[in-house]
């Protein structure tokens, strides 16, 4: 026989016994369904993520870490998106994710690998940097300062309200004078494991909650600990796009020591919102999401079995009639992966039909826009198309061994 | 003309045929009776090539089919073999006309030679009004004349009919047996198990099994 032929008999057989074909339909459609709406609502919030974090940070910074020369500087600022640009020498920095802590002899619990900015500890002079933007330094004359007093000498280390507040401690002027010390870990720009440091000193001074505060997420550069180049420029620029050629200028002259960031104040606590949302999504749906699909596994598999048995009398006869093996398993492959497709057409439809429904919702409960992630939907349908033939095939090897395979007679039982 | 040499089919310890060794020529009609669980079904299923056996040869038309490949074995039993089974086997969602069609389907048939050889079967069996009605809603008598057309359609050389009037009252399995000697009146070769005496006398030759094995062969002709 023509595969095409086999092909024909196969819908013909799906269109001869709908009934049966529907409801295994009906269960592929709704796991398929489920999954896409998962899809593109997580992909919805990514790209909502991401714009936000675009549109709402308020400047961008380039970060060369080392200190640039006279020439070096008077090329950056022939840039016409340049704002300004300021260095700090001699610095050392602390900084990102710290993992251990202790004050005066006691260790405290850092929960989760957390980003309390703690701490400064300059050799000469200190800068805290808050959402990346928010410099201090002696010269600011900012009074950030609520117990004690700035860094004054190496060794000098002074710690924001806000890690306090956030490891618990209400100590505040008890604290200063006493011994301090904690180990850190400096993110790898490129996602690699991090640079592991060792830091200790003397607490001089509280700061207020302004300091030491930001996010990874919204944050590239933050402190380096000794070892790393001890001097820094920073280039703010003006606006977030159109910086193309300065990028690739920054890229030429200083190669791997540059690296930009978006940055916005207050973007944190906003962050945090589309974070937890993503959480939710993740966790909770992701829960509900793997039962239903159980459920509907075995919904399908069963309605799958309950066809094979009303179809198996048919393969009987077919193979009674002078149909060989290999056809029967194109046949049955047909059968299933056209059911499965027919399935995942739909349920595309769908699903993208009630993402939008969902978006009204979102907009006009919380005015939170969700953009449709067509590329992601795209791949995506591809990718489960691919899926389903994959699957037909396999499913089909599985009942092919178990069952077609047997002569006829055996499949002639009712 | 079918051979069987020497055919064994056990099931574990359990014999269903022992050492069966048969000819039947062309153009024959053979009853084969036996109790239930002598091997008469194990015998026809065989024969017609839905079934492998576990030692011996069967070899028909010069073929030994015990040694072909299986692709070869599924092209042998649509052209050679039709088979009509006790409980008919219909696609109830399949009308009359699309049951019938399918091993026209399967040989590749055109589609006008199709609706010819369909009209042309089911008008020998009498069914030519119900060509569109659901195999379903037929008469049990009018479901195992579909089963016939269907084994009769392609126009194989012997039809295998295992209990065709197992599960019809005495006049519609008598009409079944007027159409089974009528195929045999035309040259096909008729092989039916049956469990009734008078069925069997329609019948040329009666082949009688006991647990496995030829009790008698009366009327062959070999
Ligand atoms: N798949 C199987 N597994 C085990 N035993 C089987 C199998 N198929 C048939 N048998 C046994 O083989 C023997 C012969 O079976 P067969 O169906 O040929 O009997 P039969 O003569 O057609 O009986 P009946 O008149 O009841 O149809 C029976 O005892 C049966 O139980
Ligand atoms: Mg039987």
């Amino acid at each position: 026989m023509k595969v095409s032929s086999i092909l024909s008999l196969s819908v013909k057989n799906i269109f001869l016994k709908k009934f049966a074909y529907l409801k295994v339909l009906a269960g592929f459609f709704f796991a398929f369904l489920i999954i896409f709406i998962v899809l593109f609502y997580s992909g919805s919030l990514s790209i909502a993520y991401k714009t936000y974090e675009n549109n709402n940070a308020d400047c961008l910074h380039y970060y060369i870490g080392k200190d640039v020369s006279a020439e070096e500087e008077l090329e950056i600022r022939a840039f016409p998106q340049v704002k300004s640009i300021w260095a700090f020498e001699n610095v050392s920095f602390a900084n990102n994710s710290v993992i251990n802590l202790q004050i005066g002899g006691s260790a405290f619990e850092i929960a989760e690998r957390s980003f309390y900015e703690i701490l400064i500890s300059p050799k000469s002079d200190y800068m805290i940097c808050e959402n990346d933007e928010i410099y201090f330094t002696a010269q600011t004359g900012e009074n950030v300062i609520l117990y004690g007093t700035q860094i004054k000498k190496h060794g000098d280390i002074v710690i924001s309200e806000d890690v306090l507040d956030n490891l618990g401690i209400t100590e505040r002027e008890e604290l200063l004078g006493k011994e301090i010390s904690f180990s850190g870990e400096l993110w790898a720009a490129d996602g690699e494991e991090g640079y592991i440091y060792n830091e200790s000193g003397i607490i001089c001074g509280i700061s207020n909650e302004k300091l030491g505060r930001y996010s990874v997420s919204a944050s590239v550069f933050g402190f380096l600990p000794d070892g790393v180049p001890a001097a820094a420029t920073y280039v703010e620029l003006k606006s977030f796009t159109g910086n193309e050629d300065f990028f690739a200028k920054m890229d030429a002259m200083f190669g791997e020591q540059v690296m930009h960031t978006f940055v916005g104040s207050g973007i944190l606590d906003d962050m945090k919102i589309v974070e937890g949302q993503e959480m939710l999504c993740n966790r909770f749906l992701s829960i509900i999401c793997t039962v239903l699909i159980a459920v509907i596994a075995i919904y399908v598999a069963s309605n799958q079995y309950y066809l094979l048995l009303k179809n198996s009398v048919f393969y009987g006869i077919l193979k009674a009639n002078g149909v060989s093996n290999r056809e029967v398993f194109l046949m049955h492959t047909f059968e299933l992966a056209i059911t499965l497709i027919v399935a995942l057409i739909i349920a595309f439809g769908a699903s993208v039909g009630l993402f939008f429904v969902i978006k009204e919702l979102f907009y006009s409960l919380m005015s939170i826009d969700l953009i449709f992630p067509a590329g992601a939907a795209v791949a995506s349908f591809f990718g489960f198309f691919a899926a389903c033939a994959a699957l037909a095939v396999l499913i089909t090897l599985f009942i092919y061994v178990k069952i077609l395979k047997k002569p006829p007679v055996r499949l002639l039982r009712k | 003309m079918i051979e069987l040499r020497n055919i064994s089919k056990n099931y574990g310890n359990f014999f269903a045929l022992s050492g069966v060794s048969l000819q039947i020529e062309d153009g024959e009609f053979v009853a084969v009776v036996g109790e239930s669980g002598s091997g008469k079904s194990t015998l026809l299923n065989l024969i017609g090539q839905i079934d492998t056996p576990s030692d011996g040869e069967i070899i028909i038309n010069g073929k030994t089919a015990t040694k072909l490949p299986e692709k070869e074995v599924a092209a042998m039993r649509n052209k050679t073999f039709g088979f009509v089974f006790q409980s008919f086997f219909l696609e109830p969602t399949y009308t009359v006309t699309q049951n019938v069609e399918i091993p026209l389907l399967l040989a590749g048939v055109k589609k006008s030679a199709r609706a010819e050889r369909v009209s042309a079967a089911l008008q020998k069996v009498g069914l030519t009004e119900k060509a569109n009605n659901k195999a379903s809603d037929l008469s049990g008598g009018e479901q195992q004349r579909v089963a016939i057309a269907r084994a009769i359609v392609n126009d194989p050389p012997v039809i295998i009919a295992d209990e065709p009037c197992g599960n019809l009252d005495t006049k519609n399995g008598d009409g079944v047996m007027q159409l089974l000697k009528e195929l045999n009146g035309e040259g096909k070769t008729v092989l039916m198990v049956t469990h009734s005496a008078e069925h069997a006398k329609w019948a040329k030759r009666i082949i009688k099994l006991c647990d496995g094995k030829v009790l008698y062969d009366e009327g062959s002709n070999v």
